[in-house]
């Protein structure tokens, strides 16, 4: 496993306090999907002290606080080689998502973090990076992305190739980075929607078919496969079948969460807690593991 | 370390001196029940409890507990703390099983990368005052999972009940600190040998050893056993075993107040609830009652035991005479231990 970033925390009487979140600003909300229910938010720093120690890795979430509502965790979707703020992107689903998409620019909000583990970058360097991702799951598979392809990472990886699907163009995340990374020839991306639309000149059907007919190698290859439990039921045969083992393939886990470093016990799975253990976890772990994700 | 009597006339006027500089915590009655409470008077300790309903979890991780308060105007977001431990603590009167619960409790919060402050400065603040079981009830079972009546782990101070007096023994440097004033004599060899009759006699009304390696082994095993079947048959998914098991430390954290005001505040929470694990989409990891009663056996003695080499369980027996339908957790074992 990778060693996690330490955090900035807030601390009383020189003891770092893991549970006060840090106070962010939102400076942006963007509705990614055109069915309004996925907004993005960027969040700045509400004081400069935070961000200057504020140090994470592709994979690394947080956990968001809406004060009177609670908190809950979201993946980073900004790299570490991007400046400027944090980016999330929020499926309104519950009570705290909800509230979330009913704030403004410039109000504050709470953040704990970075946590959880992050994607085994110093292991994929030197080899291919292939990313499946699916749905709105493609959060800290965009934070990956842009990790790989930044000037100063480039040359570490081998082939990078994205193969990323939604029911419809509409719900893709990130359009402007999808544009931007099919334009460039470093990088392959293969985009899918379940069914024809209007429009759409790419590929057509389900993200394990897309797998099967791109076939990327599994020669020096690892795969990062993030996505709905059944994307990912049904692409690990057709990854098995072109010959990736389990110790190449990796996948991140959501899980309620609480605390978000290893206490508060919801997250648990076998020996692991997906919060401080993971969310980044190889197939071969998640082989070991109870069904319970 | 040091080991004198004290002489059981003079024990209240010890608790009392204790109570002019602490804040004590003991067993004592609360409503219909005999619980770890605070108090301010050594006549209000219950002396012949075992088994306190609540464990003394309670006073280092409170069933309910603020960690901050905030207030958030538009520029501002004001967060008050409620970390900070003044006063020091002592626990009066804590049994092995309890103490040895908060030896397991300490490892899971005083993590080095992810120190639980609201635990460990109520932690490194109070001092326990340990006595020995004479008389271990019929649901007692800490020699099964590696524990004893007079096992004085976690203990800065132990007394055993010789009769006419106790034997006390300071167990460390503050153990040593506090066993001096009135009332303290030298203990004798009669004395040694009065206590070592009293645990003598307590081990032979306490079940067996059992093996937690092959308990751990077998559930290594057991993850799709019937086995999970037949306990949620019974079970009513209460959560009463784990709430009141002085290991159990799942908790849950909610605001209270509103946009711009409030407190956030954890409570502890059980793994036996299915909303527990239930996600905003409405998928649950652990969907029924087979998941949630394996999920308990399973971190208990297994998953504890990979992650810190300690069994998650103390022996207390709270789970066996508190559950409502008499799922016993000895017979589990038993059987697990017995399981091919």
């Amino acid at each position: 496993m990778t060693t996690r970033t330490q955090s900035p925390k807030i601390s009383v009487n020189s003891v770092p306090n893991p549970y006060l979140p840090l106070p962010m600003r939102i400076e942006r909300i963007h509705v990614e999907t055109d069915d309004e229910m996925l907004k993005t938010f960027d969040l700045a720093f509400a004081r400069e002290e935070d961000a200057a120690g504020f140090d994470f890795r592709p994979g690394q979430f947080c956990e968001i606080s809406v004060f009177g509502k609670g908190e809950a965790p979201f993946g980073i979707a900004s790299s570490p080689t991007e400046t400027g703020p944090l980016r999330f992107t929020v499926n309104k689903v519950g009570v705290v998502t909800t509230a979330l998409h009913n704030m403004n620019e410039g109000e504050l909000v709470g953040l704990r973090g970075p946590l959880g583990n992050g994607y085994p970058l110093e292991q994929f360097e030197g080899h291919n990076v292939v990313i499946v991702g699916g749905g709105f799951a493609f959060t800290t598979l965009r934070s990956l992305t842009h990790y790989l392809l930044d000037p100063g990472n480039r040359s570490r990886f081998g082939e990078i190739i994205i193969i990323y699907g939604a029911r419809r163009p509409g719900l893709l995340l990130y359009k402007e980075d999808l544009a931007a990374w099919e334009r460039r020839e470093d990088i392959s991306v293969h985009l899918t929607i379940d069914r024809e639309a209007p429009g759409w000149t790419k590929h057509v059907g389900f993200v394990p078919d897309v797998v099967e007919r791109v076939a990327p190698s599994a020669e020096s290859t690892y795969a990062v496969i993030v996505g709905p439990p059944v994307m990912i039921r049904f692409t690990l045969p057709k990854l098995r079948a072109l010959g990736f083992p389990p110790e190449q393939v990796f996948s991140s886990l959501e899980r309620r969460m609480k605390c978000g470093i290893g206490k508060c016990g919801r997250c648990n799975i076998g020996p692991y807690y997906v919060c401080k253990d993971g969310p980044v976890f190889s197939l071969a772990q998640l082989e070991s593991l109870p069904q319970e994700y | 370390m040091t080991k004198k009597r004290i002489a059981k006339e003079h024990i209240n006027a010890f608790l009392a001196r204790l109570l002019e500089d602490y804040i004590v915590y003991a067993p004592a009655e609360e409503a219909n029940y005999v619980t770890f409470r605070q108090i301010t008077a050594p006549e209000e300790v219950v002396w012949d409890c075992l088994v306190t309903r609540k464990p003394p979890k309670d006073v280092v991780f409170p069933q309910t507990e603020t960690l901050f308060t905030y207030t958030k105007d538009a520029d501002v977001l004001r967060l008050q703390s409620m970390e900070a431990v003044e006063k020091e603590r002592i626990l009066w009167g804590v049994r092995p099983c309890d103490a040895q619960a908060m030896l397991i409790q300490d490892a899971v919060f005083d993590t080095p990368e992810d120190r639980d402050v609201y635990y460990t400065n109520k932690r490194e603040k109070t001092w326990l005052i340990g006595i020995g079981c004479n008389q271990p009830l019929s649901t007692c079972f800490c020699t099964s999972v590696g524990g004893g009546p007079f096992k004085k782990d976690g203990m800065d101070l132990f007394l055993t009940d010789i009769g006419e007096a106790y034997l006390a023994e300071a167990l460390t440097a503050k153990g040593k600190r506090l066993l001096h004033g009135r009332g303290f004599r030298r203990a004798t060899k009669a004395d040694l040998k009065a206590s070592d009759a009293a645990e003598q006699t307590a081990l032979q009304r306490l079940p067996a050893p059992m093996s937690m390696d092959i308990i751990k082994q077998h559930l290594d095993g057991m993850m799709d056993s019937p086995f999970w079947d037949e306990i949620q048959a019974t079970c009513l998914g209460c959560g009463i075993c784990t709430l009141l098991c002085p290991v159990c430390y799942c908790f849950d954290i909610v605001d209270e107040g509103t946009t711009t005001c409030g407190q956030r505040v954890r409570n502890w929470d059980t793994c036996q609830y299915s909303i527990y694990t239930l996600e905003a989409s409405g998928h649950n990891p652990r969907p029924g009652g087979r998941q949630r009663v394996r999920q308990r056996l399973m971190h208990k003695f297994n998953y504890h035991l990979v992650n810190q080499n300690l069994v998650g369980c103390v022996g207390c027996g709270r789970c066996v005479q508190l559950c409502p339908v008499n799922i016993d957790l000895r017979q589990l074992l038993a059987e697990i231990g017995a399981a091919e």
